[in-house]
């Protein structure tokens, strides 16, 4: 709803600002061409109307996408009964073919401007289509990352010329799943990825404000950090640690007044995707069972010495991130920004503890802590969901909440009961647990208004 | 962007940057296949029934893995042994040690031809790149990786093998083709498969056939 308004409200704007600018070009306070390039600044707000022509834009990628596959897999299934030149002419003309069309249409006559613009996405599928057949017809078997780089890099081009936030989109998209290859697969450390990451978000991503794109760049960098930090240990335990305080990190960055100010979507996403992800991992350490490999701990210690300057590194600029923008938020003087600021801050001297203190303690304290800290953060995402009146946040806390109860549920209750009163108290409970939740889910949302 | 150039000018010049890298993709190989020496390969038989994956044959070749003991090499393996390849975890420690890996990036292979039966073997793997005698060529192998092999009826005694990609370990088929080829594999699979290879001046490699029994696959 909430969003819908916004855009009624810009539309307004935009048609209050050219009604008014006719005027200053009449009476000559700025030129045809500066009246242009103030247009220009809005014309992703003028272009994307809501419903029925984003359905239009999403039926023509949809089609590039369907149109692509097909190119591709007609050149396989058919191979054997054209020549070679025949195989790379088809590849070459239908490449630049689609290349030429997209461009006349959406940025030279601008008469179809989605269609075009779906034309010039089909373009980058083509190109990556060419790199995989070219390497079919030659039995070129490359690295395979490479693959998916070289594709990244040809779409990452595009998108700098024509600020189309799909290709933006999909440029991310193939930079995130060549290092995911690479790391997890090869098991090859990829800091080329976050130099990547940051070139794209400054001349692609902020410019065009593409939400999508920026959605998946925060995800690609989480999973950047988690497998580095996991190559570098091997132990989910001290990367999993390492982790949340990056994520405090990214959570206390989307607290920035540029970010909430500017790019209020932005801010939203980058909160809401590190708060996921700091349960997700907090959840993990609410079993008590993780916290008995001690043996996890003396191998990182130990037999990692090379490694702690990289480990240490990464961390440490999460750990400085967070702090400057802890000290930031309390000094804005407002009481849930101080709040917020002292819970991530506890979080982080938590993680911290845990790492140098972890195999000292019974396991025991650790999973007390963390499950108290798991609720906590649940009440804590509430409280934002309130202050924002946002129903993602409130539904995520929900739903973190109800997974907690029910494993715990499992854990602890599977062994001490009879079976059969095991399930009949496991779906009473859940029959019980339901419609409470979703009493009060609906009392604090009607409350929201 | 430094350079002031319509949008126009640039989306031309980024089409062309994408067709001209396929067209480098392509001259590479051609000139690989139509420069190079032509050498066979002997594949490693393996099952045949796991040879095929979709539609492109997986070509495991008896010089992916090479036996470090029996080549003359500077790679100082010797050293390895105790430190990485015992005990639990050791796989991941190896793939820890990045020195190792970023020196085993490229490895360069030479290669002989061994009378009478005409199938060419290993003689060096060496990080620096050695003097190539007549009679001989070098290979440029990737990503090294050190692993262990332990023979049957003898797991106490582990082999160190080092283990190269060639670029060269697929061959694509005709969809639909896989499983007739699969047939034909399987009723040969005491015969021996090899695969004729171009090597060019620089180390680079491309397939020119694969021969089951001395005949060659076609399409």
């Amino acid at each position: 709803m909430q969003k819908k308004e916004s855009h009624e409200n810009t539309i307004d704007k935009l048609k209050w600002l050219i009604q008014e600018m006719a005027l200053w070009k009449n009476e000559g306070i700025i030129s045809q061409q500066q009246s242009e390039e103030i247009l220009g600044r809005y014309e992703q707000e003028i272009v994307s109307q809501p419903n029925s022509s984003r359905l239009v834009a999403i039926i023509s990628i949809l089609g590039s996408i369907l149109v692509g596959l097909g190119v591709i897999l007609f050149l396989a299934a058919n191979w054997q009964g054209f020549s070679i030149p025949l195989k790379l002419g088809l590849i070459f003309g239908c490449l630049i073919m689609t290349y030429t069309l997209g461009y006349y249409f959406a940025y030279e006559k601008k008469n179809f401007i989605k269609t075009g613009k779906a034309l010039t996405f089909l373009g980058v599928i083509l190109f990556g289509s060419g790199l995989a057949l070219i390497g079919q017809i030659f039995n070129i078997n490359a690295h395979f990352p490479d693959g998916l780089l070289f594709w990244g890099i040809g779409s990452f081009l595009v998108a700098l010329t024509t600020k189309d936030k799909n290709i933006i989109a999909l440029t991310i998209l193939l930079f995130a799943a060549w290092n995911i290859t690479e790391q997890a697969r090869f098991y090859n450390l990829n800091y080329l990825f976050l130099g990547m990451m940051l070139v794209s978000l400054k001349m692609l991503i902020f410019p065009t404000k593409a939400r999508l794109a920026f959605l998946l760049a925060v995800l690609g960098l989480i999973i950047w950090v988690f497998l580095t930090l996991n190559l570098l240990t091997d132990s989910f335990m001290v990367s999993g640690s390492g982790l949340v305080i990056f994520l405090g990190a990214l959570y206390t960055l989307g607290r920035l007044p540029i970010l909430e100010k500017e790019r209020a979507g932005f801010s939203f996403l980058i909160r809401i995707v590190s708060l996921y992800r700091i349960m997700i991992i907090l959840y993990a350490f609410t079993f008590q069972n993780i916290h008995r490999s001690g043996d996890w701990y003396q191998l990182f210690w130990q037999q990692h010495s090379d490694f702690y300057w990289f480990y240490g590194s990464i961390v440490g600029v999460g750990l400085i991130i967070t702090l400057i923008n802890v000290i930031g938020l309390a000094k804005q003087k407002k009481l849930y920004l101080i709040r917020e600021s002292q819970v991530i801050l506890g979080l982080v001297i938590l993680m911290v503890t845990y790492l140098v203190t972890a195999s000292e303690i019974a396991s025991l304290i650790p999973t007390i802590i963390y499950n108290l800290g798991y609720l906590g953060l649940v009440l804590g995402i509430i409280a934002i969901g309130i202050r924002e009146k946002s129903q993602a946040f409130i539904n995520s806390a929900l739903f973190f909440f109800i997974v907690d109860i029910i494993t715990r549920y499992f854990d602890y209750f599977f062994k001490l009961l009879d079976r059969s009163f095991f399930f009949i108290g496991g779906g009473l409970l859940l029959l019980w647990g339901g419609l409470f939740l979703e009493k009060k889910r609906r009392k604090i949302i009607n409350e929201l208004g | 962007m430094g350079l002031k150039l319509s949008s126009k000018k640039q989306f031309a010049i980024i089409i062309f940057l994408q067709v001209l890298f396929l067209i480098m993709m392509i001259t590479t190989k051609m000139f690989t296949l139509e420069t190079g020496q032509s050498i066979f390969l002997k594949t490693i038989p393996v099952d045949p029934r796991s040879l095929f994956r979709g539609d492109y044959v997986i070509l495991n070749y008896e010089i992916s893995n090479i036996p470090l003991k029996e080549v003359s090499t500077d790679i100082k393996w010797q050293q390895l042994k105790n430190e990485e390849n015992n005990g639990p975890g050791s796989r991941r420690r190896f793939y820890n040690n990045y020195a190792l890996r970023k020196e085993l990036r490229r490895v360069y292979v030479k290669l002989k031809k061994e009378t009478p039966t005409g199938a060419w073997q290993v003689v060096s793997a060496t990080l620096a790149k050695p003097q190539v005698a007549a009679g001989e060529v070098m290979l440029i192998g990737k990503n090294g990786r050190i692993e262990t092999f332990y023979l049957p009826g003898k797991e106490n005694r582990a082999i160190l093998t080092l283990h190269l990609d060639y670029g060269i370990e697929s061959y694509f088929i005709p969809e639909g083709k896989g499983k007739i080829f699969e047939k034909y594999l399987y009723s040969n699979m005491s015969m021996e498969t090899k695969v004729e290879v171009a090597v060019d001046r620089f180390g680079g490699l491309g397939i020119l056939g694969v021969y089951v029994a001395d005949q060659k696959l076609e399409h």
